[in-house]
């Protein structure tokens, strides 16, 4: 499957804008997005899949990063781009989610939204139609899914977990939060790395309630 | 590329929590998460908390909850900047009111609940246990020895044989001389079965791996056998785990001592004199980071002492200690508690009484009562010897946190 961006096909909104054709190679990435989109509840994973590719490459930092981090196609020395990997996933992964909450609200013919709103701002009857949400709009959004994740999940980390994660949160490095703990760095190191799994498995029991709940 | 296995993913999405992989490495980290919906997914799991972390204000307690989430109104980069600044703050205010919720602030606890260590640190977070022989940060007390590194050192024998008469005294081949000193008794037997004794002597010189005796007027021929006390054997083979312990060999060493241990049961020996084999062992479990067999064998120990009406209460209060701190590292709480209570107060040495006084310190802290840890902290300074400036800095930091506390 290559990706059809600037194509209307299956899925394509509606109210997209024109868009650019994506060059390069991205069938696994879209093949394995597919896959998350359907985890999410989407009807057409294919399509969500190809969306958010395509939302994602339209940010130029987002653009840089999939060339680096995915494209298949691609020397392998081409520079490291300004945002990590974990930022991109963190970007893919909120766009995805927008579109397919975007799919279903479509579906459901609810077009109200507020983002401001107490409640959950993924609900399909928040999201707005016809919608293309700008970049602050997706900041925000991810912005909220990263709280929401640190309010679900943190509280259920084991204490020494949630320390270490505190203070490498609060920006310390392994030799200082090592001395302010009592602990060799090597610990350190093990707790984070196991403290960011748990969270991990706490965000993937979230990720398919999200789908189921759909 | 090869196809990466699963063994090799876990290992790199392991680094890549900890955020010790470059951006070639997270890039192959990412290609290969496309093999499989599942690793992609684990691994956007994994990028999700990592961001999280990082970009997010984490929660001190429940109740901040309405607070940090109101920087949804500000853009991402904001709200880092802001909670690299805020947080620190925040998080010492939130100490003022209530002194069950964790804190970043040097001094104080920074999780729920506080965790004893045994690492000392001048800042610590969490409250320092006193256990000598635990202690890996405080040089052990036993006996220094003055003895090569080299690794072929003899094991120490039960029985010998008189290697050379002369000038009225025999030199004995033991194996090893660890044990013996001057004035040690052994007894000489003309034949292997020890069944012909000449009689016991003493011990005259010890050299590095021979030793000599007094012959006196004893009938003492060459190729006699020597026989050494079950005391001294004990002791030889309890110095030599404790040699094969300095050399860096722990497994041997623990064999060494669980040899010793078994070997002392049917020994002649004193009570006392078993009961530190066996702890020796549970020293070694615990270096060995075998906490379980650590407590089987310091309790096992423990049950020795106690039913010997000799045993000393300075003996008896260091084994209780050392179990204590042991328990409480484990989390079991009640039985430090219990152990701690037993514990002699009236041991005459003052390090012992203070040991006890800290890790009762360090349990109130465990149970949130920070005006009684200041309490046992504060008596366990006051009779801290002045040459032990290890412990003294231990209890100190202790001091010093807990009274940021309330």
């Amino acid at each position: 499957m290559q990706p059809q961006a600037g194509n209307s096909g299956p899925g394509e909104l509606e109210s997209a804008p024109v868009r650019h054709a994506i060059p390069g190679d991205y069938r696994r990435l879209l093949i394995v997005l597919a896959s998350r989109a359907h985890r999410l509840g989407s009807r057409d994973p294919e399509a969500a899949a190809q969306e958010a590719l395509t939302r994602s490459w339209e940010n130029t930092k987002s653009q840089a990063a999939l060339d680096f981090y995915f494209r298949e196609d691609i020397a392998d020395d081409v520079a490291a781009p300004a945002w990590s990997l974990d930022q991109l996933l963190a970007w893919l992964h909120t766009v995805l989610r927008y579109v397919v909450s975007e799919e279903r609200g479509r579906s459901a013919y609810r077009m109200e939204v507020s983002l401001d709103r107490g409640s959950d701002a993924w609900d399909e009857r928040n999201v707005s139609e016809p919608s293309h949400p700008g970049a602050d709009q997706l900041h925000q959004l991810l912005q909220r899914e990263l709280e929401s994740i640190l309010s679900e999940c943190f509280p259920k980390l084991d204490s020494e977990y949630q320390a270490v994660l505190r203070l490498r949160g609060a920006g310390m490095k392994y030799d200082e939060i090592a001395a302010r703990l009592g602990q060799k760095e090597n610990t350190i190191a093990t707790w984070l790395s196991r403290g960011i799994r748990d969270l991990a498995g706490c965000v993937k029991r979230r990720t398919q309630g999200l789908g189921r709940n759909k | 590329m090869t196809r990466p296995t699963q063994s090799w993913f876990d290992e790199k999405l392991a680094r890549f929590a900890s955020g010790e992989v470059t951006a070639e490495e997270a890039r192959e980290l990412a290609r290969a998460s496309l093999e499989s919906p599942a690793w992609f997914e684990e691994l956007t799991a994994t990028a999700l908390s990592k961001a999280a972390v990082s970009t997010v204000p984490v929660p001190a307690e429940p109740a901040r909850r309405g607070w940090w989430r109101s920087p949804f109104l500000l853009a991402t980069a904001a709200v880092i900047v802001i909670a690299l600044l805020v947080v620190p703050y925040g998080m010492r205010h939130t100490q003022k009111h209530s002194a069950s919720i964790p804190s970043v602030s040097p001094q104080t606890p920074t999780t729920g609940a506080p965790t004893p260590t045994l690492a000392f640190s001048p800042a610590s977070a969490q409250p320092i246990l006193l256990a000598e022989s635990l202690q890996l940060a405080i040089p052990r007390s036993t006996t220094q020895v003055f003895r090569g590194d080299e690794e072929g050192a003899r094991a120490p024998r039960h029985t010998g044989s008189i290697i050379s008469v002369e000038d009225g005294q025999a030199t004995m081949n033991l194996g090893s001389t660890d044990g013996l000193m001057k004035g040690s008794q052994v007894e000489i037997f003309r034949d292997d079965a020890l069944k012909n004794r000449v009689g016991t002597l003493r011990v005259a010189t010890v050299f590095r791996e021979q030793a000599r005796v007094n012959i006196g007027g004893n009938d003492v021929k060459l190729h006699y056998v020597v026989r050494v006390t079950d005391r001294d054997h004990l002791q030889a083979l309890l110095q030599q785990a404790d040699d094969l312990e300095a050399r860096g060999d722990l497994t041997g060493a623990r064999r060494l001592a669980e040899q010793a241990s078994e070997w002392s049961k049917p020994a002649i020996v004193t009570t006392s004199q078993r009961a530190r084999a066996t702890e020796v062992l549970a020293r070694l479990d615990f270096k060995a980071k075998d906490l379980a067999s650590a407590e089987t064998h310091y309790r096992a120990a423990l049950d020795l002492l106690t039913t010997d009406p000799h045993t000393s209460p300075d003996d008896l209060g260091k084994l209780q200690s050392d179990l204590a701190a042991l328990v409480m590292l484990r989390g079991d709480y009640d039985a430090a508690d219990k152990l701690l209570r037993e514990n002699p107060s009236s041991s005459t040495r003052p390090n012992l009484r203070a040991e006890r006084l800290n890790n009762l310190g360090v349990l109130a802290e465990i149970h949130r009562d920070w005006h009684q840890a200041e309490s046992f902290y504060t008596q366990a300074l006051a009779i801290l010897p002045q040459n032990l400036p290890n412990e003294r800095r231990i209890t100190e930091a202790n001091l010093a946190r807990v009274k940021g506390l309330h």
